[in-house]
């Protein structure tokens, strides 16, 4: 396998746009270049495309137009789906399935068998704070558990790309600084992470840079902490009531 | 650090087979395959007490008619219902955008599905065949004549083979539908055009509606055929017809999956 030049992003949006079936114009001639082993953050307000940029980078939709690349290779590629891990907004699990039964599942998916894969799953059950409830039924987790089940399914197979769709909906202020612990682990180990957020101090003190999307296009992107920045572009975006809570 | 692609992808079999046994694991748990399995079985075992009001049919006959109808019923409701919660289910929990983020091919992932429900079906009509055979063979020994296992098992096979087509169909209605109501209600209407083929060719219609009915239910499998009822034998011909229906419908669904926004 061809090993990409030092200089090649983890994750690459070329010119790209998304228009869904129904019309819904998510994504107009986006670029962004996510170096590898960087923290990135997509801001915006609600609709403005942060979950698209995502599902396209995990392949999981096609551009209409523009390419996606993941290190490199075609985003949905089974190569490139080989290295990255992905969480939805909001994940749910059926009230059966028990926490361990569902990493297995999600595990054996990812090529990990016999003892590779019940040490993956014993690691991140304790790396995301899991390890007590790995016999609980998924779905009788609090939010806040669910999203960190999300988040060990994600890491399962030790991906070099995170792409994480609000990961830290639904955690508690506990679960907020176990995140933020995470963060920092990851990019020790070099981990390149694309999340969106609309968490602005959490945007600011842990992630290298942010981009702000607003109806589909880049119209910032910068440090999240520069002054006259992020901060004062968001507030601009976002109803008056909305920025108040 | 593995690198994207470092890691060697499963292989497609491994995958629908992890697929497939996650589908019935969850399609076991359903209270629709309890509630239609418990009512299948009642009504298969209330013969005992409704073969005293046969209308003149023999009561081996009426034993079989009743019993294949009531699994016929159950199966195909747990094909085209089951189909369509089990697919939605992942759906609408984002538990699909995890699976498909993974180095797993749609194909491969519709492949399990069908898998799934195909097994819930044969567990169904296995069961409740046996259930049949044994009141059969209880009633054969009443009237001392040889207990007719080879027709009940027939008829038992020709049942899951006309669930399997439905539920085939139905996996090809859920990858252009957008809620399992919907998916269910146009299932369960696609199915009822398969058991209606018959009557539309034999319907006196002019030459030109005729002819335009005869190349419109060509699209359509003949689900009558595989009633144990009227067909008088498990055939090659009835088997390869109903596996190449199967087919057809999975192969429409992963090539409208395919493009499918998720």
């Amino acid at each position: 396998m061809n090993k990409p030049a030092p200089t090649t992003p983890a994750v690459e949006l070329a010119d790209v746009t998304k228009h869904y079936g129904n019309g819904v114009r998510a994504l107009e001639k986006v670029t962004l270049r996510v170096p590898a082993g960087s923290i990135c953050a997509l801001v915006g307000p609600n609709g403005s495309g942060k979950s698209t940029v995502l599902k396209l980078a995990a392949g999981l939709l096609e551009p209409t137009a523009g390419a996606v690349t993941i290190a490199g290779r075609p985003a949905g590629s089974t190569a490139a789906r080989a290295g990255i891990g992905y969480l939805p907004e909001a994940p749910d699990y059926p009230g059966w399935l028990g926490v361990r039964e569902f990493l297995e599942y999600c595990g054996i998916l990812s090529g990990l068998e016999g003892a590779v894969l019940r040490d993956a799953i014993e690691a991140r059950l304790e790396e995301t704070g899991l390890a007590g409830l790995a016999e609980r039924r998924a779905g009788t987790l609090s939010k806040g558990q669910r999203q960190r089940l999300g988040l060990a399914q994600a890491l399962l197979h030790d991906p070099t790309v995170l792409l994480l769709d609000e990961p830290a909906d639904g955690l508690d202020p506990h679960g907020m600084t176990a995140f933020a612990g995470l963060i920092g682990r990851w990019r020790e180990a070099g981990r390149t992470v694309l999340l969106s957020s609309h968490f602005l101090p959490q945007v600011e003190s842990l992630c290298d840079r942010a981009v702000l999307l607003h109806e589909g296009r880049v119209i910032w992107d910068g440090p999240p902490g520069a002054p006259g920045g992020l901060a004062e572009r968001f507030v601009g975006l976002v109803p008056a009531d909305a920025a108040a809570r | 650090m593995p690198r994207p692609g470092d890691i060697p992808p499963p292989g497609a079999l491994r995958q629908v087979t992890a697929v497939a046994r996650m589908t019935l694991a969850e399609a076991l748990r359903l209270r629709l395959t309890l509630l239609l399995g418990a009512m299948a079985a009642l009504l298969v075992a209330s013969v005992l007490w409704l073969r005293q009001i046969h209308f003149g049919t023999p009561e081996l006959r009426f034993l079989f008619d009743f019993g294949f109808g009531a699994i016929g019923l159950g199966g195909m409701l747990l094909a085209v219902l089951g189909t369509a919660r089990l697919f939605f289910s992942e759906t609408e929990r984002r538990i699909l955008q995890m699976v498909l983020s993974r180095p797993v091919s749609r194909e491969s992932w519709l492949a399990g599905k069908l898998a799934g429900v195909l097994l819930l079906l044969a567990l169904f009509c296995c069961a409740l065949t046996v259930l049949t055979a044994l009141l059969a063979a209880w009633r054969a020994a009443a009237h001392g004549v040889e207990a007719p296992w080879g027709a009940v098992l027939q008829g038992g096979a020709l049942l899951w083979l006309r669930s399997a087509v439905a539920a085939a169909l139905t996996l090809f209605v859920c990858t252009f539908s957008r809620s399992g109501f919907f998916a269910g209600g146009a299932g369960l209407l696609a199915v009822l055009v398969g058991h209606l083929r018959p009557s539309a060719e034999a319907a006196p219609l002019d030459w030109s509606a005729q002819g335009l009915l005869h190349c419109v239910i060509r699209l359509w499998p003949n689900l009558r055929v595989f009633e144990p009822t009227e067909a008088a034998a498990m055939t090659g011909g009835l088997v390869a017809y109903g596996l190449v229906w199967v087919g057809l419908f999975a192969a429409a669904a992963m090539l409208v999956f395919r493009k499918r926004e998720i």
